[in-house]
């Protein structure tokens, strides 16, 4: 389809060149002159334009962070099972971004779901580790995993749900994070020839998940919304 | 008719610049098929998105292959055009044969091609400033914003080997146009179904000759050689053509 479309065009371009063109070329309202230098400013403008790309100061752009390693990368993606098996904090790439601790009065937990803004995320992971103590504190934690595309990191910029905690009710609001993004390629005239420059984990993509996890006195019972995923850790 | 080699390119050398003087307006065509490319591209040339529930991404991607692929048609365009009786014509200027006009020819294009190479590689950086001036620097990826220089050198170098093929295509479609109006017709009906009775794979294999190869020593020995190809068939037929007339 691509081909016939170029085709169209082209067929379009010709017919201007053949008919429009050559009708109009005794009525040529510029002059020579006036074409070289028009011609000449746009060189210029070119020129000035690639030295202002190069000049301009680059700090402030989007710093992306890259994965350190294949294994990094490999156990982010195991997370799940690592999650289950209470070795959350053995898993390389996972960081935690909030850690809080709450008193609970009772044997009764309850977990609610909130909702912010107008995207609705209807389910949530929640990981539950029960102590050996019943030291009635509730710990609460968030863990992200890497979230990459084409090997670019993001991770910095999921934004941690916000948790709560109110009359032995636990409340979580997940935020949704929307980042736009701009950036430019190579030409295909150069990428043609630039394949050997890639690096070695080239597309990695990975959406990373993010896993409240939560530590509770063994004797407590736990009731949750229904949008909350929850599980219990075994080590 | 000339005897010298030494004649020929000394006719051909004085029909170069004179056709580089007269053939000035086809300049503005590049002009303005850059500058709307250049208008299009600003529009992001490709886009994605992608993500979880809790982030969403979305990648604006700009290059300027707009501005190359409007800079090869108009290359395609000005090569026919040189083969047209109001261009051709200009040849009368001088005692010349068609040995001495098709060089001439081949200079101007060459030199179109050189300028058209260099403008449309470096077409993307007005882009890259207007979109530096436009967007939130935080949400710009450095990435290729500024491309290392020999990825810029070797972006014009195959611009310019590309057009040099498309201009050599061109200028043989013209001549060929010239020696029988048909072919005006013929040729790119024979291309339009040579694609719908599914003779894809040769001319898949043909694109992928040129576009696929990666080293770029290999990539200019194979353009040089089809243009010098395509330039002695349009010599050849260009003889017969003057032989008729």
């Amino acid at each position: 389809m691509n081909i016939i479309l170029l085709f169209v065009v082209i067929l379009l371009i010709l017919f201007y060149i053949f008919v429009i063109r050559s009708a109009s070329r005794k009525k040529s309202i510029i002059t020579k002159n006036k074409i070289k230098f028009i011609f000449l400013l746009y060189c210029c403008l070119l020129l000035i334009s690639t030295a202002a790309v190069y000049a301009l100061p680059a700090e402030d752009f989007f710093n992306p962070g890259e994965i350190e390693n294949q294994e990094q990368f490999t156990k982010a993606g195991m997370i799940y099972d690592l999650i289950a098996r209470g070795r959350i904090q053995d898993i390389p790439g996972v960081n935690k971004n909030i850690s809080s601790s709450y008193d609970l009065e009772g044997n009764r937990l309850k977990l609610e779901l909130s909702q912010k803004g107008n995207y609705v995320i209807s389910h949530l992971d929640v990981w539950i580790e029960r102590k050996d103590t019943n030291d009635g504190k509730i710990e609460a934690s968030n863990y992200v995993s890497p979230f990459l595309i084409d090997n670019i990191a993001f991770t910095d910029r999921v934004i941690a749900p916000d948790i709560s905690f109110h009359d032995n009710i636990l409340t979580i609001t997940p935020h949704r994070t929307l980042i736009e993004f701009f950036r430019f390629e190579a030409d295909f005239t150069a990428n043609q020839f630039l394949q050997e420059q890639n690096t070695p984990y080239t597309n990695k993509t990975a959406f990373g998940i993010q896993a409240v996890y939560l530590k509770i006195p063994s004797n407590v019972e736990v009731v949750a919304d229904k949008g909350l995923n929850v599980q219990y850790v075994a080590p | 008719m000339y005897s010298s080699g030494y004649n020929i390119l000394s006719v051909a050398w004085k029909q170069y610049r004179y056709k580089l003087r007269s053939y000035l307006e086809l300049f503005t065509g590049l002009l303005i098929i850059q500058l709307l490319g250049l208008v299009l591209s600003l529009g992001a040339v490709s886009q994605y998105s992608s993500g979880s529930n809790i982030l969403r991404i979305s990648v604006k991607s700009y290059h300027s292959s707009i501005i190359l692929i409007f800079t090869f048609m108009w290359i395609f365009g000005l090569s026919i055009l040189l083969t047209t009786k109001q261009y051709m014509n200009l040849n009368y200027t001088f005692t010349a044969n068609r040995s001495s006009s098709l060089l001439s020819d081949m200079g101007f294009i060459l030199t179109s091609s050189i300028l058209g190479g260099i403008t449309a590689s470096l077409g993307g950086m007005p882009l890259r400033v207007i979109i530096y001036l436009t967007v939130d620097h935080s949400e710009l990826l450095p990435g290729m914003f500024k491309p290392p220089v020999s990825t810029l050198a070797t972006g014009i170098w195959a611009a310019i080997l590309y057009m040099i093929m498309i201009a050599a295509s061109g200028y043989l479609f013209g001549i060929m146009v010239q020696m029988n109006k048909n072919f005006a017709l013929i040729i790119p009906a024979v291309l339009f179904f040579a694609i719908r009775m599914y003779l894809d794979p040769y001319i898949i294999s043909l694109e992928e000759f040129y576009t696929k190869e990666s080293s770029l020593l290999l990539f200019t020995g194979k353009i040089i050689l089809t243009g010098l190809a395509l330039f002695f068939l349009s010599l050849m037929i260009s003889h017969r053509l003057e032989v008729r007339r």
